[in-house]
């Protein structure tokens, strides 16, 4: 029962991990990124790639890897999202999609449709560790479930505290009323989709240790996808109880009826809320109104 | 004066179109027609890891006859589209190559393609050889097989699960493991699913626990499934289906799993980057990793030369292929006709040993018999050696004999 629950919990810390960056975009920016799973994959990518560059200076690789995350986050908005401001909504999300297919057909040609192993670039094996009798936790599940903590509170801590965390939420409720108190949007908003690629990025360099990084990667975006619909597209904090029941019945599905029908889970709880719920646990109503 | 300068022009004008004329007929009698072949292959999606390599095979050991002058004096037209491992994709590529005057088509991809592009091949009336990694389908197989379906692959939808059992039959025998349970992960697609379903019922024979686990494809995380075999003391893992194996290993490590885990199908680069000794790879053809024959040289040169994607074992299958199709190709002649083909290939031989196996196909078999033997990492030598003797099967792989060199 105890392995169960970590590996449910692991299972939970890396979908919320992977949620995050879609639901930093929509409040922010009101754009379902539709390429976020892409990026997930893509930030699998620059860690296999980059970290042997540094001679394999695990450490020193993800800093790197994060940076070009950051870059490419600015790249996307200002290339991308920003020509778009102001259109009608479904523009954006039509040029997500395209980016998406965009992603992944340059990372196949790129690296062919291989699947790479990221242990192998960041040097320290995915080993099994006996925590308690009943409970074995590899290093990289210990490290999904620290990132996701690191993450997540990281973020709200962020957005509560600091200034541009401050201005960030402003600019969530009205951009036209945060402009108008003198904060920079355009900032902002390039601001919002640099941190949502770099948890993207952490995302992919976790999955692909733990499992492996081919363009196909981005399906758990699909899943990631889910959560933050059931937590509320609005609401960081939903994340974690939206990630902890998609986890829990996905993996006790699998485990207990059968791998094929644990897939579609995610999509049927993320229905079940839609019907429900429409604004997810612990987004507001208001949202869902005023869009 | 004036009028014997413009004759004098009207006689350059002339010759000058003579000329031309004559070197236009020149250069049509030595572009003659080619021979056509279309390649429907699933060089993306989920399964183009284990197809993209076969493919490529196949391109670079065209692109190499081609440049040596072609096949009876004739260049070799090789038309590749991508099916994603798409069976709706599949069929209308093959319906595009019939379309573009194809003489013959072949496949490398997923057994969901299968039928679209059986049907497709039957409809245009052109032989279909599935090759480069592909499963050879049931319309290959003895004693009845669909007059234009042909296979050069290795792997066998019938002969497979016998194989699969057998290995495992013999590690365990090397290992002194008496009581076996196998652990059965399998995509959930059409012969993938077959083989399994076979495998399990000749484990079972065996008097071996058994548990089979289907997964969906594109399944991300198979911790649950890991877990549920640890927990039944499963000790043999087998897979069956695409790059299943890098999903369901690394999820069975990371629970302290002491088993062994064979790959059915592919991955022999996965062996050498794993570098584990609890991992087996069942391989048909004499790795590329082994690097010990005077081909395994020449196809990694080729592939430099003519841009192959990707240089793995897997691209061996493709090479392969493109043997049996030259052959095809030369005995046939020209002009190259449905009936030609037939002819030549219900009663042909093409020998690819060692390298690979003896293709030989009969009117009641076009798929012949299969080699194999198991491989695993040497940590000693650091090098992918043998761990088991060569075994051949039929077709449909009941009868299944120990085999000394060559193959």
């Amino acid at each position: 029962m105890i392995q169960f629950i970590a590996d449910s919990l692991v299972l939970a810390c890396l979908y919320a991990l992977a949620s995050m960056g879609f639901v930093i975009i929509y409040r922010s920016s009101r754009i379902l990124n539709l390429a976020h799973g892409e990026l997930i994959m893509l930030g699998g990518y620059f860690g296999f790639v980059i970290i042997p560059l540094l001679g394999g200076i695990t450490w020193a690789g993800v800093i790197l890897a994060f940076l070009c995350s950051f870059v490419l986050g600015l790249l996307l908005y200002f290339l991308f999202i920003r020509p778009l401001m102001g259109e009608p909504l479904f523009a954006p999300i039509m040029l997500t999609i395209g980016l998406s297919i965009m992603l992944k057909g340059i990372a196949g040609f790129i690296w062919g449709a291989d699947p790479r192993m990221l242990t192998l670039s960041l040097k320290i094996p995915d080993a099994p560790h006996q925590i308690f009798t009943d409970l074995i936790l590899s290093t990289y599940d210990i490290a999904i479930i620290f990132a996701a903590i690191f993450f997540l509170g990281g973020i709200l801590l962020f957005l509560k505290y600091s200034r541009l965390g401050i201005q960030m939420r402003a600019a969530a409720e009205s951009h036209l009323l945060a402009s108008q108190r003198g904060i920079n949007i355009l900032a902002i908003l390039a601001l919002t989709w640099s941190i949502a690629v770099i948890t993207a990025t952490a995302a992919g360099i976790l999955y692909g240790a733990s499992v492996n990084i081919s363009p196909e990667t981005g399906l758990v975006g699909i899943k990631a996808l889910s959560v933050a619909i059931v937590g509320g597209m609005g609401s960081i904090v939903g994340i974690i109880p939206a990630a902890l029941i998609v986890a829990f019945a996905e993996y006790g599905v699998s485990r207990y009826i059968g791998p094929e029908l644990s897939e579609i889970i995610p999509m049927a709880i993320m229905l079940l809320v839609l019907l429900i719920r429409p604004w997810g646990l612990l987004g507001t109503k208001e949202e869902v109104e005023r869009l | 004066m004036e009028k014997k300068r413009q004759f004098a022009m009207l006689g350059l004008f002339l010759s000058m179109v003579l000329i031309d004329l004559a070197s236009s007929n020149a250069i049509a009698a030595e572009v003659k027609e080619p021979y056509k072949i279309g390649m429907s292959a699933a060089r993306t999606g989920p399964a183009a890891v284990s197809y993209t390599p076969g493919s490529e095979g196949i391109r670079v050991y065209i692109e190499k006859i081609n440049e040596a002058g072609g096949i009876n004096g004739r260049p070799i037209k090789l038309m590749i589209e991508d099916d994603g491992g798409v069976g709706t994709k599949a069929g209308s590529n093959i319906k595009k190559f019939a379309e573009a005057g194809a003489h013959l088509v072949t496949v490398a991809s997923v057994s969901a393609t299968y039928g679209p592009a059986i049907a497709e091949a039957r409809r245009a009336n052109i032989p279909i050889l599935f090759g480069a990694g592909s499963v050879s389908p049931k319309e290959s197989l003895p004693p009845n097989p669909d007059p234009l379906v042909f296979a050069t692959s290795d792997k066998g939808m019938l002969a497979d699960p016998h194989r699969g059992v057998e290995t495992i039959s013999q590690i365990a025998s090397k290992l002194g493991i008496k009581q076996v349970i196998i652990g059965i992960v399998v995509m959930d697609i059409p012969v993938a699913m077959g083989i399994a379903q076979r495998m399990k019922i000749l484990a079972e024979k065996k008097g071996w626990g058994v548990i089979m686990s289907p997964i969906p494809p594109g399944a991300v995380d198979l911790t649950a499934v890991a877990a549920k075999w640890i927990e039944r003391g499963v000790n043999f893992g087998i897979e069956s289906g695409p790059t299943v194996a890098r999903l369901m290993y690394p999820a069975l490590m990371k629970r302290g799993w002491k088993g062994n885990f064979v790959i059915l199908y592919e991955a022999f680069n996965y062996l050498t980057d794993i570098k584990a000794d609890n991992l087996y790879a069942i391989c048909s053809v004499t790795p590329l990793e082994m690097m010990n024959l005077p081909e395994h040289k020449e196809i990694v040169e080729a592939s430099k030369k003519y841009k192959a994607s990707i240089v793995l074992t897997e691209n061996l299958w493709g090479w392969d292929t493109g043997k049996v199709l030259e052959k095809i190709l030369r005995q046939a002649g020209w002009p190259p006709t449905t009936k030609k083909f037939l002819e030549v290939m219900n009663d042909f031989e093409c020998d690819n040993r060692p390298l690979a196996r003896l293709h030989k196909w009969t009117p009641n078999d076009h798929l012949g018999s299969l080699v194999w033997r198991a491989y695993k990492w040497d940590k000693k030598i650091r090098q992918v050696v043998p761990v088991t003797d060569w075994r051949r099967s039929s077709a449909t792989g009941e009868i299944i004999e120990k085999v000394v060199p060559k193959l």
